[in-house]
């Protein structure tokens, strides 16, 4: 039934595929909307241009497959003094790049060297806490914190700080595509926007447990075009499908045959900020309005055909340790009516609002629940939404700006810990380019009081205040927890959905 | 009856029938084209007899209401492109020079670029709504409008009889419309009717990227472009219904503008 416009689609398919070399059989193939922008650990803070970096160079800790605890890599073991503010970490030796250079301390050294001048986008996770660093030995590395900082080892577990090969320059970022690998696979071919090419690192310390020999990630312009693809044949799995494509894959008998999908839940959220500056959402009277009238449910429904998607009641995501539910879980249109009247707003002066969301940027679907989000705010008679877009380069640009009001955002973790949901969101001294603007020196306290306790349950605790605070003064209304699913050719083995990046280098057939 | 007649007759029907359908329209439904239902996904049937879209809303009346979106920004903006052209051209003729020169080169410049790129930059600049949107689409009429005009200025400027009307102290305005005016609105009601058509696509195909009118306005581009993200699932209602009501009406007023421009030669 559908082969007969496959054709009409496929022609296009057929003149990229000769390009690069087709599925083969030793290579697993991937198909991406994602883009990468740089290849470079000091200045990358993206998605893709992050999980390629972790597929082919080694950080001092690193992460198990289906592990979100850090544990030693290119280390091989780390001393903590008492007060939890000296780190000592202790190198394996003979660790090096494929260029036959050896990774030791000092190249630790240099690559931190680089984070703390050229202050790239994710600069602030290390220079936040980070007082002083210094290679001791030519194996040991040793670092000074500012305060005693809880998930220190998880944000050294991150690309940002990675050691990097003597091509990165010292005083610039890194332009080029390709670079000595450390990690378990190498690039190979790589043309921006079209494809990147992957093969297996033979220096790597680890080879024997690198299932892969070749992944070519193929990126295209929209989900259709990578359904077909999987149809066809031209590439064995992705994880860029809408909703109504996976669903698709789940139930149609026929996909069912020779497709799987692998669901798991993430870290991964979906939510709404306030301009807290900005008139007229200044008002908390307006947010809680607001966040009182917003139906989850129904826009997993309507938005997301009910599926890959969980309420979410907090920034904190429900899987991870600290979560509490603190937002309403029935819409109330009565209370929201209520606190609106008491901000001056009613049906005869009702509030005018633009709601925001980045065109593409994240599928499809928000263009919908943009939708939903007007129809369920107007439906108190009080509240009138323009629903407005622009593509996400502009996008972020009116958000620094402080142009956007009220607009949709999503995050993935840089680290797992609690911290990375409170600190970037929250904390006066968080990046601009999370658009709320929010600023509470009480809750700053209690936020630093919780990165630095090195107790779980005293975090916790902590962390439970801390979210009070997120319903009280409504800065943002967490809406969703995502569930990545991968579509895969069942030929494929070693699909994970890993929690913290996708391990391209344990895919075979 | 020729066949060029039969052209126009089919051309005058459809463009009356968008006509009625943008006044009357919500008498002709009842349902709202933007509520949200839950019968998503419904393919045609008694009921909904063009179907509903992701969001249980019905497509019959998105298409209906669709039509008002259309009307107004074409003509909006075929108004404000006649009224610019016009009114550049009549200084550009009249005054001629330096003025000329500066205006001349200014159109040559913007009638380089295709209408829909045009369109496309001037919403980026100044963003979504129906006001927007028609002014954008506008811009790319007025070189045309203006070179009408002004080659009629031209050509009737240095006439013995429009000397004559200096003589007879005839206001200036007369002369203008009398000597300047009337003698191009038969031409102007060809390309008039075209240009209507044309911006009846470049609005939908601005929507169809996503800078048109912003949603849920029902609006045929924008619906276009949802609708296609179902190709795959067989829901082919979803874009089909917005495709034949840009179709249509872009050919009924292609045919009267045709019919229109071929008479005058």
């Amino acid at each position: 039934m559908v082969k007969k416009r496959l054709f009409a689609l496929a022609l296009p398919m057929f003149l990229l595929s000769s390009a690069v070399a087709g599925t083969k059989k030793d290579t697993v193939t991937i198909g991406t909307l994602d883009k990468w922008k740089v290849l470079d650990p000091a200045k990358a803070y993206d998605v893709m241009s992050c999980n390629l970096m972790q597929n082919t160079l080694v950080g001092l800790y690193g992460y198990k497959p289906g592990s979100t605890v850090p544990e030693p890599a290119l280390a091989s073991s780390v001393d903590i003094s008492k007060d939890g503010k000296t780190y000592v970490f202790h190198l394996k030796k003979g660790m090096i790049f494929t260029n036959g250079d050896e990774i030791t301390a000092d190249t630790v050294k240099k690559a931190w060297d680089r984070v703390f001048k050229l202050k790239g986008d994710p600069a602030f996770l290390l220079t936040g806490v980070v007082e002083s660093y210094k290679a001791k030995d030519k194996y040991v590395f040793e670092v000074k914190l500012k305060y005693p900082f809880a998930p220190f080892l998880s944000v050294v577990a991150f690309t940002v700080a990675y050691p990097v090969p003597s091509v990165f320059p010292e005083n610039s970022f890194f332009k080029g595509d390709k670079y000595p690998a450390s990690g378990p696979l190498m690039i190979k071919k790589i043309k921006r926007d079209r494809y990147v090419y992957l093969t297996k690192n033979p220096k790597y310390f680890d080879y024997k447990n690198v299932e892969t020999k070749k992944v070519l990630i193929r990126q295209y312009q929209n989900a259709q075009t990578i359904r077909l693809a999987l149809e066809k044949g031209d590439i064995d799995m992705s994880s860029s499908l809408t909703t109504l494509d996976i669903r698709d894959f789940m139930t149609n008998p026929k996909l069912k045959e020779k497709f799987r999908v692998y669901v798991s839940p993430s870290f991964v959220i979906s939510y709404i900020v306030f301009n807290v500056k900005k008139k007229p959402f200044n008002n908390p009277k307006i947010r809680k309005a607001i966040a009182y009238l917003v139906n989850r449910g129904e826009i997993k429904k309507f938005a997301y055909n009910d599926i890959l998607r969980e309420d979410l009641y907090s920034m904190i995501p429900k899987n991870m340790w600290g979560y509490k539910p603190v937002f309403n879980k029935k819409p109330d249109v009565q209370k929201a009516v209520k606190l609106l009247a008491e901000a001056g707003f009613t049906k005869e002066h009702p509030l005018k609002i633009n709601y925001w969301y980045p065109a593409g940027h994240y599928g499809t679907d928000v263009e919908k629940e943009a939708q939903i989000i007007k129809s369920q705010l107007e439906k108190t008679g009080v509240i009138k939404v323009t629903v407005k877009t622009t593509e996400w380069p502009t996008y972020l640009d009116y958000m620094t700006k402080g142009v956007l009001g009220m607009f949709r955002l999503g995050w993935a973790p840089d680290y797992i810990d609690p911290d990375n949901y409170v600190y970037p969101f929250l904390h006066s001294k968080a990046d601009a380019s999370l658009g709320s603007f929010y600023k509470n020196p009480e809750l700053d306290k209690l936020i630093e009081k919780a990165r630095s306790e090195s107790d779980k349950k005293k975090r916790e605790e902590l962390y439970a205040k801390i979210q009070e605070y997120l319903w009280k003064d409504a800065p943002y209304i967490p809406l969703h927890q995502t569930e990545s699913a991968i579509v895969a050719d069942k030929k494929v083995k070693g699909v994970t959905n890993d929690p913290v990046y996708p391990r391209y280098y344990l895919l075979h057939k | 009856m020729n066949l060029k007649k039969i052209q126009l007759y089919i051309g005058i029907f459809i463009v009356a029938m968008l006509f009625f359908i943008a006044v009357f329209g919500p008498l002709l439904t009842p349902y709202d084209p933007i509520a949200i239902s839950n019968a998503t996904f419904s393919s045609p049937s008694l009921s909904h007899i063009f179907g509903t879209d992701a969001l249980g809303r019905d497509i019959f009346s998105r298409v209906l209401y669709g039509a008002r979106i259309s009307l107004l920004v074409s003509l909006l903006a075929v108004f404000i492109g006649v009224a610019l052209g016009t009114f550049l051209g009549l200084i550009a003729g009249f005054f001629g020079g330096k003025i000329d020169k500066f205006i001349v080169l200014l159109m040559d410049a913007m009638y380089a670029f295709p209408g829909l790129l045009l369109a496309i930059t001037f919403t980026a600049f100044l963003g979504q709504g129906i006001r927007n949107v028609a002014f954008a689409i506008a811009i790319a009429f007025v070189p045309t409008y203006f070179r009408l005009v002004r080659n009629q200025v031209l050509s009737i400027k240095n006439e013995p009889f429009v000397e004559a009307t200096k003589v007879f102290k005839v206001p200036l305005w007369k002369t203008v419309f009398i000597y300047v005016f009337l003698p191009v609105v038969p031409t102007l009601a060809g390309i008039l009717a075209l240009s209507i058509g044309d911006a009846i696509l470049t609005e939908a195909g601005l929507s169809y990227l996503g800078l048109g009118v912003p949603p849920p306005t029902p609006d045929w581009g924008a619906d276009l472009s949802t609708g296609q993200h179902y190709i795959l699932q067989d829901y082919w209602w979803c874009f089909l219904f917005p495709g034949i009501a840009i179709f249509l009406a872009v050919l009924g007023f292609a045919l009267i503008g045709d019919y229109l421009s071929e008479e005058k030669l």
